[in-house]
């Protein structure tokens, strides 16, 4: 077992060595590749090192925007999810509206963000928002109508209501499909936070690549592009943690 | 208004006669889509009594225990318990289901606080998790209270289901074949453990099950239903044997086999007829 990982692990470090080597011969030896938009690796990781500050609190200025949109998106599916996964008659009537509303690409909502919101913060965060909401609202009701019979039966008989019933079946039936909607929401997030950063924000780790994009300093961008794919590779790698974690018991069943 | 010699005789004649009435099922029908699966039932159950439901499948044993339960409610007819007609589930009545009666995210010890949470609200939880770990002692489960049921044995799901159910301190027990997924070994013992913690209490017992050895071995009654749909009763079996049985004295005796033959022509009965329903036997037969 653990050799096979580690013989696993080999592997992908081999692939990507061999990749940066052929990055670094293209980029030092290739003439007909433009040095300018493909920079030796040295430069690239100097200008990461150097940026590193700087990154770090475009880094921060993103979370300002990616937090208080997903997690807003999370709590409101959820709770929304919730509401209309119990409640068959208002939802029976809602539903169409969700159908149509839920398949409208976000980046289409921006000319109205923009109007309607005072700032390029506000706009943002409501983008982050909209693009995460549906995903996690729409698995939250599936989940709650796909919640097996037995279940229910077993909360009738013990006589569950309120808070309970909510916090302790239901939430808990309902989470691999909740689960499933955050993990989708999450990398619409990130694409929407970038698309926010480049066009609109004074900050942020899109930012930071648009502003060298426009002096063609592309082992800046490369650096840029590196440091945010780290950073979504970090939170998607907590997000997972926490899902496997409250999700152990899907594993368990004989 | 001025209360009688005789009113007063009345009530009391009345409760006494109600003392001895735990379940009454009165002429209960139920469809199912359309179907009549239940017709014209009538049942009488003591207090204490131990009542098994015999039948070929789908003869809607399980459906009558829903009834009894709450869970469905009879078209016609009514299901009164302690006098009060059941018109839905409540946690005054147990329930034990084959293989689903726990919530899988939930530990042992927490998916009996959780019922006991709703029956005792405004009680401490330290209260209710000492509560719970006594009960799970008495299924012999007290090291297993931190377990999840994926990680225990078929067997010991069981027996954390009739913890619970002993916990909320019903005297209604509803049983849906809860030994029925298990191998026989586990489920002799489980027969027994169930007998031993009944003994002593007031509970009320329902009891499905297929197999005719463990409703002789646990049943005062065995209640057995005609092959359905519709199904109704076809008999009822008051067993003549003393408590605690053994169970291999118990199959040493005449009576023992005449009833399970009786039993058994029943249920073989039902299952033959069922056959010859759905076409499998063709007697006579129309050529290949």
């Amino acid at each position: 077992m653990d050799r096979a990982k580690a013989g696993r692990r080999a592997g992908t470090i081999a692939v990507v060595g061999a990749l940066l080597l052929l990055w670094e011969v293209a980029a030092t030896y290739g003439k007909w590749l433009n040095p300018v938009l493909f920079p030796r690796l040295e430069e690239i990781f100097a200008a990461l090192w150097n940026h590193l500050p700087d990154l770090f609190r475009g880094f921060l200025s993103s979370m300002s925007l990616f937090v208080p949109g997903y997690g807003l998106a999370v709590a409101a599916g959820i709770a929304g999810g919730l509401y209309f996964g119990l409640h068959p008659r208002i939802r029976r009537v809602l539903m169409p509206l969700f159908h149509l509303l839920s398949p409208i690409p976000p980046t289409m909502y921006i000319p109205y963000a923009i109007a309607l919101l005072p700032t390029f913060g506000t706009a943002s965060v409501f983008l982050i928002f909209i693009g995460a909401f549906w995903p996690v609202f729409m698995n939250t009701v599936h989940g709650v109508l796909f919640i097996e019979k037995s279940v229910l039966d077993n909360a009738r008989v013990l006589g569950l209501r309120g808070r309970l019933l909510i916090f302790k079946v239901i939430l808990p039936a309902a989470s691999p499909y909740i689960f499933e909607g955050a993990g989708v929401a999450l990398a619409f997030s990130f694409i929407l936070l970038t698309v926010a950063e480049m066009f609109g924000a004074k900050s942020g780790m899109g930012y930071f690549i648009q502003y060298y994009a426009d002096f063609s300093d592309y082992k800046n961008v490369l650096a840029g592009m590196l440091f945010n794919g780290l950073v979504i590779l970090g939170i998607t790698a907590l997000f997972e943690k926490v899902k496997h974690r409250l999700l152990f018991w899907t594993r368990l069943r004989p | 208004m001025p209360v009688s010699a005789e009113t007063i005789r009345y009530r009391t004649s009345q409760k006494s006669a109600d003392y001895k009435i735990k379940i009454k099922v009165e002429q209960v029908s139920f469809e199912y889509s359309g179907r009549q699966i239940l017709r014209g039932m009538d049942l009488t159950i003591a207090p204490g009594e131990f009542v098994v439901l015999m039948g070929p499948s789908g003869c809607g044993k399980s459906t009558f225990l829903r009834l009894v339960s709450g869970l469905d409610i009879p078209h016609q007819g009514r299901i009164r318990i302690d006098e009060k007609t059941v018109t839905g589930p409540s946690p005054e009545r147990a329930v034990v289901f084959q293989d689903y009666s726990l919530f899988p995210w939930l530990t042992a010890r927490e998916n009996i606080v959780i019922a006991l949470r709703q029956r005792f609200p405004g009680r401490k939880g330290k209260e209710l998790r000492e509560l719970a770990d006594h009960y799970l002692e008495l299924v012999q489960l007290g090291r297993a209270g931190h377990l999840y049921p994926g990680q225990l044995s078929g067997g010991m799901r069981q027996r954390i289901a009739i913890a619970r159910a002993l916990a909320v301190g019903t005297d209604v027990l509803l049983m849906d074949e809860p030994f029925g997924a298990l191998d026989p070994l586990t489920r002799v013992h489980l027969q027994d453990l169930l007998l031993r913690i009944v003994e002593d209490r007031d509970v009320t017992i329902l009891f499905v099950t297929h197999d005719v050895d463990e409703a002789l071995y646990l049943a005062d009654r065995v209640v057995v239903f005609s092959p359905g749909p519709p199904s109704e009763i076809a008999d009822v079996l008051e067993l003549p044997f003393p408590r605690p049985r053994n169970r291999k004295q118990l199959a040493e005796r005449m009576e023992y086999n005449v009833l399970r033959d009786r039993i058994l022509t029943m249920m073989n009965r039902g299952l033959l007829s069922k056959l010859e329903e759905e076409g499998m036997f063709e007697p006579g037969g129309s050529g290949i």
